[in-house]
């Protein structure tokens, strides 16, 4: 019979054939000057100096191709994890690393502007909750497109015009309407155009923040039958952020938990949702089956 | 001219180039930055001057610090040195420091101009001083400081590309007629200032050096001679200067200079004209003379 | 020692055994006959407890298995009774870790991975398992809606490099032997009736050949001449090698395809077997607190 130690081994060494996409550990975002009394407070206001932990100590890794879901109630710091790994905000403390990237080691959240930029527009997409971000509305659907693809370096019209027409397709928008004003479009068009962007330049990452709020139910189900097609076709991975979990048990292989700025638990979709071991997590997943 | 005969009163009461020691210092060093660093814009405490802001105070501050008594002067607007403000520049110089003006090209040292560069090829040692109302290229697109100084510094001009490439998607060119965006030496994005598509070549690997100052927006930047100057052009679309087929100069006979076109009220016809009078007349001399 | 010690231990990859001074070799009960069948057992349970820690109105602490231990061995057909609430279906979640075992060990012998413990393999590790080795049919077909019947099969192919075309060729042809007629195999499945959403669901974990299949109650809801078939197909997996636990309320099916019985009994634990003792348990000691 093995033993025990011989059998943990085996184990160890079989998760280490697979290298994670991206990397996150102890990350947080503080607003506000800090004090050694802020950390205990969870999720609140320090009475103290005023600053408030909006995330806390985040670890985790997302590996090539899987979908990683996020769940927790609105201002539990989903928004502000996501937009510190696009690096919209600047994170107060921790590490992510993308394995594959300038051979890996080097903590990105510390990078220069210009590195960032250049993984915001090779290796990650991001897709916003409001497409007011995410979309230049007085440049056509077209141009949303190329300005990734000229960020890339790209300078040639035929070649950007083809693209973006292939991406047109892939999201299932009217060809026609590729050169129309995004600000025309309705709210799930919005949603397509966002994802067609973020796709431009193939990243391997996708961000999306709550990419169906707000969409009527019938859209909400196309919007998310075509990220599960994406994600199918293209093998991107994606970290997506929702409050409704029925959408994270459509779509996530795992999910985490977040609650006042931490996460509370994290697990294969499944157990999270059928075996909620934290408190909290009971308690969300109660209160939405 | 006839400075000597009729001295103003103004070259005992002003300080020589109107503007005092100090305030030359400071816009000579910040003229030697911006030298040092092709394209980049220089901020610098644009002083009042007796012309208002607009009308070339930043041109006229240069050339003022720059102006020595061993130089020539030569002021045109548009291409012309007879036009109101081009004269009332040159006035106000020859008042302030009692040196020589001209309008012959090649016999100036220091050139203050506005939306023309002209037609002669300028040479090394003579200096083209440009007057800009809008230094920042990327304004039009971007109306926060903040954020065009940080695309500056990371050269992230892809909101400029963004904007020509909707050009051609909406007109099917480039429709830029003036001001068009240009990299200086593969760094920095600058405004040539409103001269036209026609001028662009001119910047690239010029003998000369180019400045150009905007009062208004207290802005100094600079194309130091034998700079690489590159028109943001896409490679499908590249740049190409305005043509006028068939068009030529009515006085004399160019087709190789940058025209205005001139209705004709009497005959209702289109008419072309040099827009470089000096060049012009002086082609025309020598026609005149073979 | 505390639930939440025994969370903590496990995620250190220890076991709340160890902390205890019990060794695992030394478990009473199983643990007879088990040397000589070591080699081919491919699923062991050692002393296997999942008790659920509600805290949503008081805390609660509800026992749905109490240390259970058994093995089964390659290519074996092990069925589960018991009367309804003696943890049948906790414990094929628990193997498939859709619920988390709060003690003990499910060893697997992985074709990928060797010898790998179910209660606490990485998550990572767990979704490669479920795509290419462990199958789960549950009682109830849960899927996407709006995806076809043959996509919903064929999909679960796609992780083992198939193409699409190649998948759903494989698909309908698994489709048809579980006469599943052609004009509903491009309709969703949410809208078929229960013995048709049922064969489907069987479908989909038989399509992947899995070396361990997990089956609860899949022929609860067939007329007796579909169980004829689904019988016949599971018979014919068992032949490929599948090894297979399921949980049967027909006693009279059972017995046509199980090699052994585990009988589980409402007091959670578990009551010794029907065949041979292979499948042996005992009552359970109180759990200390």
């Amino acid at each position: 019979m093995m033993n025990q130690a011989g059998r943990a081994i085996a184990a160890v060494s079989a998760i280490n054939e697979e290298q994670p996409l991206l990397a996150v550990s102890g990350l947080g975002k503080r607003y506000g000057p800090g004090c050694p009394a802020c950390l205990d407070l969870q999720g609140q206001r320090c009475p103290q100096c005023g600053s408030l932990w909006a995330c806390y100590d985040i670890s985790f890794d997302l590996y090539p191709g899987e979908i990683l879901g996020l769940v927790g109630e609105s201002g539990s710091g989903k928004s502000t994890l996501l937009r510190c790994l696009y690096f919209e905000e600047e994170a107060t403390t921790g590490i992510m690393t993308i394995p594959s990237y300038q051979g890996g080691p080097a903590n990105l959240l510390a990078a220069s502007a210009q590195q960032q930029r250049y993984i915001r527009n090779h290796m990650m997409g991001m897709v916003f909750q409001n497409p007011w971000l995410g979309l230049r509305m007085h440049v056509s659907g077209g141009g949303n497109i190329a300005e990734k693809l000229l960020a890339a370096g790209v300078y040639h019209v035929g070649r950007i015009r083809t693209r973006a027409a292939e991406l047109w397709r892939q999201v299932e928008m009217p060809l026609p309407r590729l050169d129309e004003y995004p600000q025309n479009f309705s709210g799930g068009m919005q949603q397509r155009v966002q994802i067609a962007k973020a796709l431009a330049n193939k990243p391997p990452l996708l961000l999306l923040d709550e990419v169906t709020t707000g969409l009527d139910l019938s859209v909400q189900a196309r919007v998310l039958d075509l990220v599960r097609q994406i994600q199918r076709e293209l093998g991107v991975a994606m970290l997506l952020v929702s409050h409704d979990l029925a959408v994270i048990r459509m779509l996530a292989d795992r999910t985490m938990v977040m609650h006042q700025g931490r996460l509370v638990e994290q697990g294969l979709t499944d157990q999270v949702l059928e075996d909620p071991e934290h408190p909290y997590t009971q308690l969300l997943v109660r209160s939405l089956l | 001219m006839n400075g000597s005969e009729t001295k103003p009163v103004w070259l005992d009461t002003y300080n020589f180039a109107f503007l005092d020691e100090g305030s030359k210092r400071e816009i000579r060093r910040k003229t030697l930055k911006a030298v040092a660093i092709p394209g980049y814009q220089v901020p610098f405490a644009s002083r009042e001057m007796p012309i208002a802001r607009g009308w070339g105070t930043g041109g006229l501050q240069l050339t003022l610090a720059l102006i020595g008594r061993g130089d020539r002067l030569k002021v045109i607007d548009q291409g012309s040195d007879d036009s109101v403000n081009a004269v009332s520049i040159r006035r106000l110089v020859e008042n302030t420091t009692g040196i020589e003006t001209t309008v012959d090209t090649a016999a100036a040292t220091l050139i203050q101009t506005r939306h023309r560069i002209p037609e002669q090829p300028l040479r090394a040692g003579q200096i083209l001083v440009l007057q800009v109302p809008l230094p920042e290229p990327l304004r039009l697109i971007e109306p926060r400081e903040e954020v065009t100084r940080r695309q500056h510094a990371e050269m992230d001009y892809s909101a400029m590309w963004l904007a020509l490439y909707e050009d051609i998607v909406r007109w099917g060119d480039i429709t830029v007629g003036h001001s068009y965006p240009c990299l200086a030496h593969g760094r920095y994005l600058f405004s040539p200032s409103p001269i036209p598509r026609w001028d662009i070549p001119k910047l690239h690997q010029a003998a000369c050096l180019y400045l150009f100052g905007a009062g208004r927006e207290k802005r100094i930047y600079a194309i130091p001679p034998y700079t690489d100057v590159q028109p943001l052009s896409f490679d499908d679309y590249p740049f190409a200067v305005e043509r006028l087929a068939g068009a030529c100069c009515r006085l004399c006979g160019s087709t190789s200079t940058f025209l205005y076109e001139i209705d004709d009220a009497a005959s209702g016809q289109k008419l072309y004209q040099c827009s470089d009078t000096a060049y012009c007349q002086q082609r025309r001399q020598e026609r005149g003379q073979a | 020692m505390g639930r939440g010690g025994c969370y903590k231990d496990r995620q250190a990859g220890s076991h709340c055994y160890e902390g205890m001074g019990i060794p695992v070799t030394a478990l009473p009960g199983g643990s007879k006959g088990r040397d000589k069948k070591e080699e081919e057992a491919i699923l062991s349970l050692e002393s296997v407890t999942k008790s659920f820690h509600l805290t949503l109105t008081r805390t609660i602490e509800l026992y749905a298995l109490r240390d259970l231990s058994f093995t089964v061995g390659r290519g074996e057909f092990l069925g589960i009774t018991g009367p309804s609430g003696a943890g049948k279906s906790s414990l094929l979640k628990c193997i498939y870790r859709t619920y988390r075992p709060t003690c003990g060990h499910i060893w697997y012998e992985s074709a990928r991975y060797g010898s790998v413990d179910l209660a606490c393999a990485p998550e990572r590790q767990i979704i490669h398992l479920r795509a290419g080795e462990i199958g789960y049919v549950s009682q109830f077909l849960k899927v996407i809606p709006r995806v076809a019947a043959v996509d919903v099969v064929a999909e679960r192919l796609i992780p083992g490099g198939y193409s699409w075309p190649e998948a759903r060729r494989k698909a309908i042809e698994l489709l048809t032997r579980l006469h599943i007629p052609p004009e509903l195999w491009d309709a969703c499945p949410a809208t078929f009736s229960g013995g048709e959403q049922q064969r489907v669901n069987l479908a989909r974990a038989f399509i992947t050949r899995p070396r361990l299949l997990l089956l609860d109650e899949p022929t609860a809801s067939l007329d007796s001449a579909m169980k004829g078939h689904v019988i016949e197909i599971i018979k014919e997996i068992k032949k490929n090698g599948t090894t297979m636990v399921g949980i049967f309320h027909d006693r009279e099916v059972m017995d046509r395809v199980a090699d052994n019985v585990l009988e589980l009994n409402i007091v959670k634990g578990c009551s010794g077997s029907k065949a041979e003792g292979r499948a042996a348990g005992r009552e359970a000691a109180p759990w200390p607190q």
